[in-house]
C-alpha cells in the first residue's frame, strides 16, 4: 500500500528535508515551559526482548521465576526449575503478575490532596506533584509533629526495612507497627519460647512425611506453591492425612478424615492427645530425652485432659481423638503443619496454648528440624544493614509505644506492634496522639474493625502512604508515593519459606520502570534528606548493601548477575539442629522462658473468649481464596476473572432451617459492625459457622474493578483495648481475629 | 523565504509571535494538546496558545482547520483563558482526576483498541513499528508508553510540523504528499481509533469541566482533520494517477 | 504421534493457575471468557461430605466433533498435523452464534457476547505442533495436567487410577479414553463432574443425526435416558445465568 504510507527510505527524506529546515537530532515539541513530549530517531535496541530473573514480590514465599521480554513487554512468567520454593512452577498470584505490571490503575506521580476532608466517598482531589515537594511536605509533616508534640506522634505502619527502621531511629519514635499480630505472632511467641528462634516459623517438609495431622492448616487451598506441591507429592507418596476444621478445605477433602472440630476447641484435642501419647510412651523416646525439657511436668499437667474430657469439648467423639493420637504417635515421619491463622495462629484468645501443643506433639514424634517435618530455614548469612553502614548513634523514644506492645516481653522485642489496640489509641489520643504517619502497603482494609480504623486515621494531621496501588489507604492520604511494581525492581533475596540449604536468587528489572516511580529506600532517604537528617544514609546505598551481603555469602552481585540460571546456592547436606538457643539448650516442652514473664510454661486448657449467644449464633471463620493475595490483587483483572466477589459461606441445612436460601443478600453482624453480602451454601461447613472469605469491599473508587465487589470481614472483628489485650495473657498479643460471633438474617 | 525563517519557525512552535498561517496553527495545536493530555496543564503554555489563536487571521483556516474545529478551539480559549490561581488548582485536580486516579479514562491506545484495560498490548507494539518506519522513537526522558495520548498527539504534531514547514517551502511537493500521505495513515491506523472515544470518556466525568472543551477541541481537530487529508488524499491521487504505486 | 493431556483431577487443588495463565496468553476475549476453568462439584451431606474440581475445557473430540458440525459459517476445523483431534475456532471466521456451545456436550465453547465470537482451548496447537507442552500443563503447580503421547499418558492414568484404588477409593477411573484427546483422572462418577458417562461422544454423534427427525427426538431421550437430558438441560441452565452474570461482571469492568 502506498496510498497513504511513505516508505522508511522516503520518511528519512522527508525528515531531512524537515530537520535540515530546523534543528537536527531530536524533536521537541515545546508546546509549554515546563513539560514537553520528546520524539527522537530510532536507534536499535538490543534490550527489548530475552530472558530475565527474578523472585516473586506478591507472597513472602519469594518463588524465583523467569520473564520472557519481547519487543519491549513482559509477554509471560514461569518458574525456575533450580528454585528450591517453586521448583518451575508458580502459582495462580504468580501467573497473574503480569497483569499487575500493565495495570493502568496504578500509581504514577508522586500526589499530594487538596481536599481536607477524609474518608470513603470523598474525592481527595488529587493534584501532582513533583518528587522534590513531596517529599518536602512529607519532611515538613513529620518536622512539625516532632517540634510540636515529640518524636514519638510521628509513626510508621510498613514492615520492617532497613532505611526505615534507620529513619525511624534517627527520629527516635517507639511506633513502628505491622501486621503480624493478625497474621502469625502466636507462632512466633512459641517458637521464641520453647525454640529459642523462628521469627518465622513456619517452614515445612511435608513431601517427605507419612502422616498429616492439620489443625486449620491449609495452605494448599491458598495455593502456596510449595505446600500445595508437596501435599500432593506426599497423599500420591501413601502418606496419611487427617484434617481437623470446621469448614471443609481443600486441603480436607483431599485427605483421609475430615473431623468437622467446633471452633477455637483445638487446643482440647491437642491436649488430649498429649496424654494419650505420653501416658502410652508412644513418643520418640530417645530424641525426646536428648532434646526436649520437661516431659515429667508435661506427664503430670495433662493427666485431667482424657479423650472422654476433650469429647466434650470439642464434639469430636473420644475414640476418634484416640485413634488420631496413636496413629500420629506410631506413624514417622509425622507433622502436625502449622503456617499463618490457622488453629494456632492468632484466631483465638487460647491459640498460643494450642501453638504451644503443636510445638509439644511435633517434638515427641520427632517432627522439629528432621526430614518430614518442621524445618528451620538454612538461611544464607546477611551481613546486616548496620553492619555495612554502622548507624550514628540515636537517642532512645523516651515514651511508651501507643499500642502498648512492649508489654508482651517475648514478641515485644520484635516491635511489630499490635493492629488490634492501635485503633484506640490513635482514637483516644491516649496515653499520646500521633500527629504524623507514613503507611507502607498496608491497607485499611487489613485491620480489625477496619470501619472505626478508618475514623482513627482521621485523628492523623499527615499521613504519607507508599504504594503500588491507589488503595483505601491511598485514599485517606495527603501525600502519595508510587513505588515500582516488582517486576521493575533489583535486588535479591533468600528462599526462607522453603530452604533446605543456603540459596540466593537474583532480581533483575524485566522491563523499564513505566511510570515515575521511586523504591521505598529512596522515598524513605528522600525524607531524611528533607527532614535535615540526610546524614544517617551518607554512604548508603543498595548497590554496595547488596555487594557487602553477597561478598559475605561468598559471592558478589557481579557474579549473581552473570548466574545462568539466577540463582546462587550453597548446596550443604541437611543436618537436624540439637542444640536451641533456650534456657536448657533444648526444644522445652516446658517453657522457662514462659515460666520467667508469668505466662504458663504448660498447655492448660481455656475456653476461646467468645461463645455463640441468642443475639450472635455463629462462630465466625475467615479464610482466603487461592488466587487472592490478601487485600492486594482484587484490582488484578486475571484474578477478578477466576474470584471477583465473596460471599458469607453457610451449612445448606442451617439455611433452610432460617429460612434462607442461596444466592441471598444477608446481613452479617457482630458486635463490632454490620456487612452486607450474598450468601453460598455448601455442605461443608459446621451447622453452627459462618465463613467469609477475606480481601474484598474495596472502597477506593480507583480501583477500577475491585471496586465495590464484595464486602470486608474486618468490619465484624472486634478491636481491643490495651487493658484488655494485657488481660488475654496471650505472650503473641494475638489479635483474636476469629474469637466473635455473628448474627446472620436476610437483607 | 530563508533558512534562518524555517528554524525560527521550527523551533518555537506555539510562541504567538511566529504565528500566522493556519497550517502553523494546526501544527501548535496538536502540539499543546500533547502537553495537555502528558501533564498537568501550565496555564501560561495555555495562554500563549490562546493569543496564536486569538492573532491568526481566521479567513486563511479554511485551509486546514474545520468550523468544529474552530469553534471548539475559541470555546476551549475562552474557557482557560486565565492564569487565576484557583482555576490553575482545579486544572491540576482535573488532569490527575482524569489520567492518574482514573475512573474509567485512561489515555492509552492499547486500553480502548487491545484487549480489555492492559497497557502495553498490541497497539502499542503497531504504534511503535509505526514511529520506527518513519525513523523516529519517543525520547529516552518520555516515561509514558509509545500509545500514550501524549505521545501520539505529540507524534501527530511532529508530521504537522513537517507539513507546515513543506508547505512554506518551495518545491517541496512531493514530500508534502508524502507527509500528508503519512498523517492520513496515522490518523486511519491510530488516532481516529480510539481518541474520540477517550474525549467522550473524559466528557462523561461530572468533575472536570475544563477539561470537556479539551475533550472536545481535540475530538473535532482530529475528525475533521481525517476528513480533510481523505478528501486532499483523493484529489491527490485523481491528479497524480499513474505517477507512482 | 497421537497426543494427549490427562488431567488428574485427584490432584488438582483448583488455585486456577492454568486459567490465568491460559488466559495471560490468550487474552483477546472479554472480561470472564476463559478458555479453561474450574468448577467445584460438592457431593454428600455434612458430615459425610467432599468435593473435587473439574478443569473444564474442550475435550478435543477426536473424530466428529459436533461443533464442527454445528457451525453454520466452518469456522471450526481440526488442526492439520498428526497431534490427533486437535480442534480450533478461526476467530475471524466466527460469528458467535452460539451454536458450538449448544451442540457440545461439554458446553466447552465460552460464548462472548462482546466481541461476537465463540471461544475455547485451542489445546495450544501452534506450540504442541512445535513440539511444545499446552501453556496450562506447563503452569500447573501440583503437576496434576500431564501432557504427551497418548499412550504413555493413558498407562499412566490407569496405573495411577489403580493405586488409588487399591488405597481404597474404588471409583477411581480414566475418563474419555475412546473419544477425546483430553482425558480425566478421576475418583467419583462421571455425573458428580457433570460429565456424560464414557463413551458418550460417540453415540450422541449418531443421535445428532436422527435428531432431525421427529421421531429421532424420541430417540434420542430415550437413549440418552431421563436423567441424562436433565442434566443437560441443568448443565445449560447454570451455564446461561453463569454467562450473565459474567456479562454483568464485565459491563462493570467496563464502567470502571
Amino acid at each position: 500500500m502506498k496510498r497513504n504510507g511513505l516508505s522508511r527510505r522516503e520518511f528519512l527524506r522527508a525528515s531531512a528535508a524537515a530537520a535540515a529546515a530546523g534543528a537536527a537530532g531530536s524533536f521537541v515539541l515545546q508546546g509549554c515551559a515546563r513539560q514537553e513530549t520528546e520524539i527522537e530517531p530510532y536507534r536499535t535496541d538490543e534490550t527489548l526482548g530475552g530472558e530475565r530473573f527474578s523472585y516473586c514480590g506478591v507472597c513472602s514465599a519469594n518463588c524465583a521465576m523467569i520473564g520472557h521480554v519481547a519487543a519491549g513487554r513482559l509477554v509471560q512468567l514461569r518458574g525456575n526449575p533450580d528454585d528450591q520454593v517453586g521448583r518451575g512452577k508458580l502459582c495462580v498470584k504468580g501467573y497473574s503478575a503480569i497483569k499487575d505490571l500493565y495495570d493502568p490503575d496504578r500509581l504514577k506521580y508522586p500526589m499530594m490532596r487538596t481536599e481536607a476532608r477524609k474518608g470513603p466517598g470523598i474525592d481527595p482531589k488529587w493534584v501532582k506533584v513533583s518528587w522534590e515537594e513531596a517529599l518536602q511536605t512529607t519532611a515538613d509533616g513529620f518536622n512539625d509533629a516532632i517540634e510540636s508534640h515529640g518524636p514519638e506522634t510521628v509513626a510508621f505502619f510498613s514492615r520492617g526495612h532497613d532505611w526505615m527502621n534507620r529513619l525511624r531511629d534517627a527520629i527516635g519514635t517507639p511506633n513502628h507497627l505491622m501486621h503480624h499480630s493478625t497474621c502469625f505472632t502466636t507462632h512466633t511467641a512459641v517458637w521464641r519460647a520453647c525454640l529459642g528462634m523462628g521469627n518465622r516459623p513456619f517452614m515445612l517438609d511435608i513431601a517427605r512425611a507419612k502422616y498429616l495431622l492439620s489443625f486449620g492448616w491449609d495452605m494448599p487451598s491458598k495455593a502456596k506453591n510449595m505446600s500445595a506441591r508437596d501435599y500432593v507429592a506426599a497423599l500420591s507418596d501413601g502418606a496419611k492425612s487427617v484434617v481437623v476444621d470446621p469448614r471443609l478445605t481443600v486441603t480436607g477433602t483431599m485427605a483421609d478424615e475430615w473431623i468437622p472440630i467446633k471452633p477455637g476447641t483445638d487446643l482440647a484435642f491437642m491436649l488430649a492427645m498429649i496424654r494419650i501419647i505420653v501416658n502410652e510412651e508412644l513418643y520418640d523416646a530417645e530424641l525426646v530425652e536428648s532434646t526436649t525439657y520437661g516431659l515429667d511436668r508435661l506427664r503430670a499437667q495433662v493427666q485431667d485432659y482424657t479423650p472422654q474430657w476433650a469429647s466434650g469439648i470439642t464434639g469430636i467423639d473420644a475414640a476418634v481423638i484416640t485413634r488420631v493420637a496413636r496413629e500420629f504417635a506410631t506413624t514417622r515421619p509425622a507433622l502436625i503443619p502449622n503456617h499463618k491463622r490457622d488453629a494456632g495462629g492468632p484466631n483465638y484468645s487460647n491459640s498460643w496454648r494450642a501453638a504451644h501443643c503443636m510445638v509439644i506433639l511435633n517434638a515427641m514424634v520427632g517432627a522439629i528440624d528432621h526430614p518430614g517435618g518442621q524445618i528451620v530455614p538454612r538461611r544464607p548469612y546477611l551481613k546486616p544493614f548496620n553492619a555495612v553502614f554502622p548507624p550514628p548513634e540515636f537517642p532512645k523514644p523516651r515514651t511508651e509505644r501507643i499500642d502498648g506492645f512492649e508489654k508482651h516481653p517475648i514478641v515485644g522485642p520484635t516491635r511489630r506492634g499490635d493492629f488490634s489496640t492501635v485503633t484506640d489509641a490513635l482514637l483516644t489520643g491516649k496515653p499520646y496522639p500521633i500527629k504524623a504517619a507514613l503507611f507502607r502497603k498496608h491497607n485499611v482494609l487489613a485491620f480489625p474493625d477496619a470501619t472505626r480504623f478508618v475514623e482513627a486515621l482521621k485523628k492523623i494531621d499527615f499521613i504519607a502512604v507508599c504504594d503500588v496501588w491507589p488503595s483505601e489507604m491511598v485514599q485517606m492520604a495527603d501525600v502519595v508515593f508510587p513505588e515500582p511494581y516488582f517486576l521493575e525492581t533489583s535486588g535479591f533475596g533468600d528462599r526462607d519459606y522453603h530452604e533446605f540449604y543456603p540459596q540466593i536468587a537474583l532480581r533483575q528489572p524485566m522491563v523499564p520502570p513505566l511510570y515515575d516511580t521511586r523504591g521505598y529506600g529512596g522515598i524513605i532517604s528522600g525524607i531524611a534528606d528533607a527532614m535535615g537528617l540526610g546524614h544517617i544514609f551518607e554512604g548508603v546505598s543498595s548497590s554496595t548493601l547488596w555487594d557487602e551481603q553477597l561478598k559475605a555469602m561468598g559471592t558478589s552481585w557481579q557474579e549473581l548477575n552473570n548466574s545462568p540460571n539466577g540463582l546462587w546456592s550453597d548446596e550443604k547436606p541437611f543436618v537436624p539442629t540439637t542444640e536451641f538457643k533456650t534456657p536448657s539448650g533444648k526444644i522445652e516442652l516446658y517453657s522457662t522462658v514462659f515460666e520467667e514473664h508469668g505466662y504458663d510454661p504448660l498447655p492448660l486448657w481455656q475456653e476461646k473468649r467468645e461463645l455463640p449467644s441468642d443475639q450472635y449464633p455463629f462462630y465466625m471463620l475467615i479464610s482466603r481464596p487461592p488466587m487472592h493475595k490478601m487485600s492486594q490483587t482484587q484490582n488484578n483483572e486475571l484474578m477478578a476473572q477466576t474470584y471477583l466477589e465473596n460471599a458469607v459461606i453457610m451449612n445448606r441445612d442451617r439455611a433452610r432451617q432460617l429460612g434462607l436460601e442461596q444466592g441471598r443478600q444477608v446481613y452479617v453482624e457482630s458486635r463490632a459492625g454490620r456487612i452486607r453480602l450474598k450468601l453460598q451454601l455448601e455442605e461443608g461447613i459446621r451447622p453452627d459457622c459462618v465463613c467469609i472469605e477475606h480481601g474484598f469491599g474495596h472502597w477506593s473508587p480507583s480501583l477500577s474493578i475491585a471496586h465495590q465487589k464484595g464486602a470486608n470481614e474486618g468490619d465484624l472483628i472486634p478491636h481491643l483495648s490495651i487493658e484488655e489485650m494485657v488481660a488475654l495473657k496471650d505472650p503473641g498479643a494475638g489479635a483474636c481475629m476469629t474469637d466473635f460471633c455473628v448474627s446472620v438474617r436476610s437483607a | 523565504m530563508n533558512q534562518n525563517q524555517y528554524r525560527h519557525r521550527f523551533t518555537a512552535p506555539g510562541v504567538p509571535q511566529y504565528g500566522g498561517d493556519s497550517a502553523h496553527v494546526r501544527a501548535s495545536a496538536y502540539a499543546l494538546l500533547s502537553s495537555l493530555y502528558q501533564d498537568q496543564p501550565d496555564v501560561s503554555a495555555v495562554d500563549r496558545f490562546s493569543s496564536l489563536w486569538r492573532n491568526f487571521d481566521n479567513a486563511l483556516s479554511g485551509n486546514c482547520l474545520g468550523r468544529r474545529t474552530l469553534l471548539t478551539g475559541s470555546q476551549f480559549c475562552a474557557a482557560w483563558q486565565s492564569s487565576d490561581s484557583r482555576v490553575s488548582l482545579q486544572l491540576r485536580r482535573e488532569f490527575a482526576l482524569l489520567f492518574l486516579s482514573p475512573r474509567g479514562v485512561q489515555p492509552y491506545e492499547s486500553v480502548y483498541r487491545g484487549t480489555r484495560r492492559r497497557l502495553m498490548d498490541d497497539p502499542w507494539l503497531q504504534v511503535r513499528e509505526f514511529y520506527r518506519k518513519a525513523g523516529m522513537q519517543k525520547g529516552q526522558r518520555e516515561l509514558h508508553p509509545e500509545d500514550h495520548a501524549s505521545v501520539e498527539l505529540g507524534f501527530m504534531a511532529y508530521l504537522a510540523f513537517m507539513d507546515s514547514q513543506c508547505s512554506a517551502a518551495a518545491g517541496k511537493e512531493e514530500i508534502r504528499t508524502e507527509v500528508a500521505g503519512t498523517q492520513l495513515q496515522f490518523l486511519e491506523e491510530h488516532l481516529i481509533g480510539w481518541i474520540p472515544q477517550l474525549c467522550r470518556r473524559i466528557e462523561a466525568v461530572p468533575e472536570a469541566p475544563y477539561y470537556h472543551r479539551v475533550a472536545r477541541f481535540t475530538s473535532a481537530l482530529i475528525e475533521e482533520d481525517h476528513e480533510r487529508l481523505v478528501v486532499s488524499a483523493k484529489h491527490t491521487y485523481s491528479t497524480c494517477k499513474g505517477s507512482s504505486l | 504421534m497421537k497426543q494427549a493431556m490427562l488431567i488428574d483431577q485427584t490432584k488438582c487443588i483448583g488455585c486456577g493457575a492454568c486459567t490465568v495463565s491460559c488466559k495471560a496468553i490468550y487474552a483477546r476475549a472479554s472480561f470472564g471468557i476463559l478458555r479453561t476453568r474450574m468448577k467445584k462439584y460438592e457431593t454428600g451431606r455434612f458430615p459425610h461430605v467432599s468435593f473435587r474440581f473439574r478443569k473444564h475445557m474442550c475435550m478435543h473430540c477426536i473424530e466428529n466433533a459436533p461443533c464442527i458440525e454445528a457451525c453454520p459459517v466452518n469456522a471450526i476445523s481440526y488442526v492439520s498435523g498428526d497431534a490427533g483431534g486437535m480442534v480450533i475456532i478461526d476467530d475471524d471466521t466466527c460469528i458467535g452464534c452460539g451454536n458450538c456451545t449448544r451442540q457440545c456436550p461439554y458446553q466447552a465453547p465460552d460464548r462472548d457476547r462482546d466481541r461476537k465470537k465463540a471461544e475455547k482451548c485451542s489445546f495450544c496447537s501452534r506450540r504442541v505442533l512445535a513440539g511444545q507442552t499446552p501453556f496450562c500443563a506447563e503452569a500447573c503447580p501440583v503437576g496434576a495436567i500431564t501432557f504427551g503421547n497418548r499412550d504413555d499418558v493413558l498407562a499412566e492414568g490407569r496405573r495411577r487410577a489403580e493405586i488409588l484404588r487399591a488405597k481404597g477409593r474404588s471409583h477411581a477411573y480414566v475418563w474419555g479414553s475412546a473419544d477425546t484427546m483430553v482425558l480425566y483422572l478421576l475418583d467419583q462418577p462421571p455425573e458428580i463432574y457433570e460429565l456424560p458417562a464414557e463413551g458418550y461422544t460417540a453415540s450422541r454423534q449418531t443421535l445428532l443425526t436422527r435428531l432431525a427427525t421427529p421421531a429421532g427426538g424420541v430417540l434420542a431421550a430415550a437413549a440418552l435416558g431421563a436423567h441424562g437430558l436433565h442434566l443437560l438441560r441443568e448443565r445449560r441452565r447454570r451455564i446461561e445465568d453463569e454467562s450473565k452474570l459474567q456479562e454483568s461482571h464485565a459491563g462493570r469492568a467496563d464502567d470502571g
